[in-house]
């Protein structure tokens, strides 16, 4: 494994005394593309909450390039650090796509200077530059999920956590996606991605997680030479 | 990034029809409640044919006082609205996913509804105003009055958001805030029914200064009491956002 960018220690986490999480250890190296599937209610996204810091563990530790979200003081880093995707898009419906990313680049803190750039090579990633004038309440289910992708990446995240991303787009959306989490690999980005689609994801995923009632109960090293060659060669092809 | 939030917060606002409703709403309710006011007063002056109080403390004083209650109605939706009905549309990860404090929130959502409510003033002073075509207006008193009523609201509006960022449910929010203020207010009425006993939670009321303020005065123990409050829930606010749990 790659230098270690995840710790997972003992996590455990109850709902309502109604446990979700029972004890996962785990650790990700550093430009690892993960997927973690299961079927629903399993705990995917309760996980991947838990590592972006917005769920709290009832007991057990999250280490993310060395810093916990248990210390208030790593919070702003933490969160200039990671890019989270959630499984229902946080848009605003009155914003236009353009004014909706440049709201967030802001949030995000991303230098004036160059957050027009940001939101232009988001908006050309994500086949959005059409869409740039349009309200956000205008827009198709699979469209929305862009801009949810794309609000996600915006401030260039060193960690990305995508809950459910292939929902809604089509298959030549899903493969370009996969393509562009291939190019974040090669900046060393991070990636977590929760899935019930196992054939969307196959592609791009270094291995996957099987969650089920809430532990990671076995680990599936799916690549074949054949697939990651489809995604390198239309890599190349882009590039 | 506060000056973004509040952009965005106007924005939407501007945006929602229901602010423009809310906003000629009011416009017309005190408008009748103006013009009742009005006649109420000249046909006092023509009947008894005696030297009253002005036309500062009979209109313009009741008229601040009906605006304020209005307002204070109205405040548990607007509440609700910046942080509980966020949390139910998913869009407060917006903001949990970003390096901002809890207390650049709370101030930037104070901020833009304070924006909100003094463009609501602006637009209900010019009723007062107009009195000054046939008339005379005790300025001092107009003054003291929009300034009482405007730091009465900002505390009443941070008391809201502070109960709204402890809560989840919309319904719920609605009925908390709007009880919580209504304490607050009454608080300051049951005081006076203790026999002595705590009459000092008169001072509490949130009422209470408002009237020294309709009466044209204008003194800086009121002043720093709105300021305590709407510094203290702000804080509150800020404090339970950074710890909140897991209500995600």
């Amino acid at each position: 494994m790659q230098t270690i960018y995840i710790s997972i220690q003992q996590i455990e986490l109850s709902l309502a005394r109604t446990p979700i999480i029972r004890g996962i250890t785990y650790d990700i190296g550093k430009g690892e593309i993960i997927a973690i599937v299961g079927a629903n209610g399993s705990g995917k996204s309760t996980l991947l909450k838990l590592i972006c810091g917005l769920l709290k563990p009832t007991s057990g530790e999250i280490r993310i390039n060395d810093l916990s979200f248990k210390n208030p003081r790593n919070n702003q880093q933490l969160r200039t650090l990671i890019g989270y995707a959630p499984d229902n898009p946080p848009l605003y419906p009155v914003d236009t796509v353009s004014s909706y990313l440049k709201f967030i680049a802001e949030l995000k803190q991303i230098p004036k200077k160059t957050i027009k750039q940001r939101i232009d090579d988001c908006l050309e990633v994500f086949d959005l530059t059409d869409s740039r004038d349009k309200t956000i309440a205008s827009l198709s289910k699979g469209t929305q999920q862009r801009i949810n992708l794309a609000q996600a990446v915006i401030h260039q995240p060193q960690l990305l956590i995508l809950d459910e991303p292939t929902n809604g787009l089509d298959p030549q959306q899903c493969e370009n996606f996969a393509v562009y989490l291939k190019i974040l690999q090669l900046q060393k980005v991070t990636t977590l991605i929760a899935s019930h689609h196992y054939t969307e994801i196959i592609k791009v995923c270094d291995y996957m997680l099987k969650m089920q009632h809430g532990k990671l109960q076995k680990i599936m090293l799916p690549i074949t030479e054949t697939k990651v060659n489809i995604v390198y060669d239309h890599l190349n092809y882009t590039s | 990034m506060i000056i973004s939030i509040i952009h965005h917060e106007l924005k939407q606002a501007i945006n929602n029809p229901k602010t423009w409703y809310f906003l000629a709403t009011i416009q017309v309710m005190l408008a009748i409640l103006f013009k009742w006011l009005l006649n109420n007063f000249l046909a006092n002056q023509a009947i008894t044919q005696i030297e009253h109080y002005g036309i500062t403390e009979e209109v313009i004083h009741p008229f601040y006082g009906w605006f304020s209650l209005m307002i204070l109605m109205l405040l548990p939706t607007i509440g609700t609205q910046a942080f509980c009905s966020e949390k139910q549309r998913g869009t407060m990860i917006n903001y949990y996913c970003s390096p901002i404090t809890g207390l650049q929130l709370l101030i930037a959502k104070f901020l833009s509804l304070n924006i909100l409510m003094i463009a609501a003033m602006v637009i209900i002073s010019f009723m007062p105003i107009t009195i000054l075509i046939s008339g005379s207006l005790d300025w001092g008193q107009f003054v003291a009055a929009t300034l009482g009523v405007y730091l009465m609201l900002s505390a009443a509006l941070a008391t809201c958001l502070c109960l709204s960022v402890f809560m989840n449910n919309i319904l719920r929010s609605n009925i908390i805030i709007f009880l919580a203020l209504t304490i607050f207010v009454m608080i300051e009425w049951a005081a006076q029914y203790t026999a002595g006993h705590a009459i000092f939670l008169q001072s509490f009321g949130l009422l209470s200064p408002l009237k020294t303020f309709l009466a044209g005065i204008l003194s800086i123990r009121d002043i720093a009491y709105y300021l305590v409050v709407i510094t203290g829930f702000l804080l509150l606010g800020s404090w339970h956002y950074t710890r909140r749990g897991n209500d995600v």
